[in-house]
């Protein structure tokens, strides 16, 4: 009876590990279903050529906006200089982190909160010895602050625009007549569901929110 | 002596498919590989964990900001996230359950209860505990609680008092061995299905990635485009040929020492350090039983220098055995009521400070400018990422950096633009001692196109002296590198 039991389990198991290698290679149900992150072994995506960090702004009733990270008590880096609102890549989780920090401060009322996206290409991370063996030019590491998301002071999503890399791809693309004469009178009235923020290789000019909100808070 | 082996060999080779089988995964073996693992995988993850104790509270608990995992597949607002007392408990007892794990203490229960907790903190915190070594762990704990690795080496086999260590089946190290080779199978998925892999730019901005640990080795081996790209390949060949050779013979040792060099070099060069800790840790799996009791023997007699400290009785009827159970039960439920008492008493919010709650201040309004300035146009020296001269191309990079030619050399430009970027018109140039253009090169790049080359052949006729090659976007100049013609 055990020794049928292990053999249910050996042969589940492979089959569950095997499920995972084929779902990855062909997309099929790759991220569907939560269970699907302990099969499917897509590590190492997400290399980008511009480094990132993300800051939270919370704004007043008054106009006077504050800056939530870091947090007054210190934030947490969990993988080194980086801090945790870094890590959202999807917008999806910084109000959360917002609000706690209003929740265990003392402020104004808060309006709404500003998730601001600092970029800047990966080569001025290079050390100052290694940049000054291949670049002529003097290091002068710009900051390209885009907004990425707002929130509620409860950490609610009230807009959210698609990330720097598919803003610039989506710049790239709009930078079309043709294109945007066809964009134009084909956007649908309402976004469908089916155009998630969440895929990175989706064409990210069909996002009705992408860069709309770059020149206003 | 040669005849009873050649029996056992031709017997070997009459052996059915299934038999074979049986033999792979039902063999009874001592389980000191998996003991080895018992005993390091745990302390790689406490490399990990144990930071995060400190913060349990705002990573994990109902006042902190949890960022569920969950929450991403339509499941909101399940009733799983813990009050900070009992956030602080379950994960000071899963830390507790790390050590005793390591030490063979009640080594199923121990393994099962972080079985239970490791991946559920990870699932509460998808920002900065969730990671795919998160994934790993928890395949790993999973088999090793169904295994006999507390068989041996352990605290449980010290206090059984057995003459001879107890065996057990194979199955749960075969699997985990799977599990690895799936894993690297799963990963070789991941690089085929980017073409940008092969040319070693993913993994070069990568290693210029600030968002994990430190990594200078990898910073420093960024700008060295062929080593990237060989090492790309070696890596990909590695991962795909890795499930078929790990097995047996010289295959095997090779397969094994390159991913133990390659998890060590991810440390250096990606600046990653739990996840080469856990693999290395899992790697003992690998081990035959002759290889990890002869590794394992000597941590033993390391052992026995401390267990001859300790009076000479029958485990058993020593205090520690008879009060197993409860000294046990007794050092969790004390560390757990500690940890609660004394993170409460941290106040890690500062609500409790004598000057009162933190206050935000504003900032300034030269700092708002800067933030909602709303200027995102890209500087020109920005889209370009990298400007070299050589002279060699391989596998369509740049082989060799170099400022100075000779007559009847070729000197190549290579531009890298930063990805993404739009379609630009781009000239590089080449420029005299007195800065005059003696040659040109132009052409479109399509945003799909990351590298630009453009040759210019250094005739006879050049003087020698300090050329310069000019690089210009949307025809204005951004960079130059300046190159020496020599005699």
């Amino acid at each position: 009876m055990k020794r049928t039991a292990v053999c249910v389990f050996i042969a589940g198991y492979l089959c569950a590990l095997a499920f995972g290698v084929f779902s990855h290679l062909t997309g099929f149900h790759s991220h569907d279903r939560l269970e699907m992150y302990f099969l499917v072994w897509d590590m190492y995506c997400g290399w980008d050529a511009y480094e990132t960090r993300r800051h939270l702004i919370a704004e007043g009733e008054s106009g006077a906006c504050y800056e939530l990270t870091p947090a007054p008590w210190g934030d947490y880096a969990p993988y080194g200089s980086a801090d945790r609102a870094t890590y959202d890549y999807l917008g999806n989780h910084s109000g959360r982190l917002a609000s706690n920090v209003l929740r265990h401060t003392e402020h104004e009322p808060i309006v709404c909160v500003h998730l601001v996206d600092e970029c800047w290409p990966k080569k001025y991370n290079l050390p100052e010895t290694v940049w000054n063996q291949h670049y002529e030019e003097e290091r002068q590491r710009p900051s390209y602050y885009y907004l990425r998301a707002s929130y509620d002071p409860d950490g609610q999503v009230i807009n959210l625009n698609t990330d720097w890399k598919n803003y610039l791809i989506t710049e790239s693309i709009k930078d079309n007549p043709r294109l945007r004469t066809e964009y134009a009178v084909g956007q649908p009235f309402m976004p469908s569901v089916g155009q998630s923020q969440n895929s990175d290789n989706s064409p990210a000019f069909l996002q009705p929110s992408a860069g709309s909100e770059m020149t206003s808070r | 002596m040669s005849q009873p082996q050649l029996e056992t060999s031709s017997s070997q080779t009459r052996k059915s498919f299934w038999d074979q089988l049986n033999d792979f995964f039902f063999a009874e073996e001592t389980p000191y590989a998996l003991a080895l693992v018992r005993i390091l995988f745990p302390l790689a993850l406490l490399v990990g964990a144990l930071p995060r104790w400190l913060h349990v509270r705002e990573l994990y608990s109902l006042d902190g900001a949890p960022t569920p995992f969950w929450e991403g597949y339509g499941y909101q607002n399940l009733p799983i996230i813990l009050s900070p007392s009992g956030a602080m408990a379950a994960y000071t007892l899963m830390i507790c359950c790390l050590f005793t794990m390591s030490l063979g203490w009640k080594t199923r229960f121990s393994t099962i209860v972080v079985l239970i907790l490791y991946p559920y903190f990870g699932l509460t915190d998808y920002l900065s505990t969730l990671t795919k070594y998160t994934v790993v762990a928890t395949h790993v704990l999973l088999l090793l609680s169904m295994s006999g690795c507390g068989r041996v080496w352990s605290i449980d086999a010290w206090l059984a008092g057995d003459s001879q260590p107890q065996k057990a089946s194979a199955w749960p190290r075969r699997l985990m061995q799977i599990l690895i080779a799936v894993v690297y199978l799963g990963a070789a998925v991941t690089k085929l299905r980017m073409p940008e892999y092969l040319s070693g730019d993913l993994m070069r901005f990568w290693m210029l990635t600030n968002t994990n640990f430190a990594n200078p080795l990898g910073e420093w081996f960024s700008t060295n485009q062929v080593l990237i790209v060989a090492m790309c390949y070696i890596t990909l060949l590695w991962e795909i040929v890795f499930p078929f050779v790990c097995w047996r013979g010289l295959p095997r040792t090779v397969a094994l020492s390159m991913g133990v060099f390659f998890h060590i070099l991810t440390f250096f060069m990606l600046g990653l350090l739990v996840f080469p800790l856990v693999y290395l840790a899992v790697y003992c799996a690998f081990l035959t039983e002759e290889e990890a009791g002869w590794l394992g023997g000597k941590l033993r007699s390391w052992g026995e220098k401390v267990s001859n400290l300790v009076p000479a009785h029958s485990p058993q009827e020593s205090v520690f055995g008879r009060f197993n159970l409860g000294l046990f039960a007794g050092v969790l439920t004390v560390v757990t009521l500690v940890a609660v008492t004394a993170e409460a008493q941290l106040d890690v919010y500062g609500e409790r400070r004598a000057e009162g709650r933190h206050v935000l201040t504003p900032i300034s309004p030269e700092r708002e400018a800067e933030l909602f300035s709303g200027d995102l146009r890209i500087r020109p020296i920005d889209k370009v990422f990298a400007f070299d001269t050589g002279t060699t191309m391989l596998g369509g990079q740049l082989a060799n950096s170099r400022t100075e030619f000779r007559r009847g050399e070729t000197l190549v430009a290579q531009c890298m633009l930063t990805p993404p970027h739009e379609d630009i018109w781009l000239e590089i140039d080449l420029h005299n001692p007195d800065n005059l253009q003696i040659d040109r090169f132009a052409i479109i790049a399509p945003r799909e196109e990351v590298r630009v080359y453009a040759t210019f052949p250094l005739r006879e006729f050049l003087e020698p002296g300090q050329y310069a090659v000019v690089l210009k976007l949307q025809g204005r100049e951004v960079t130059r590198r300046h190159v020496e013609l020599l005699p």
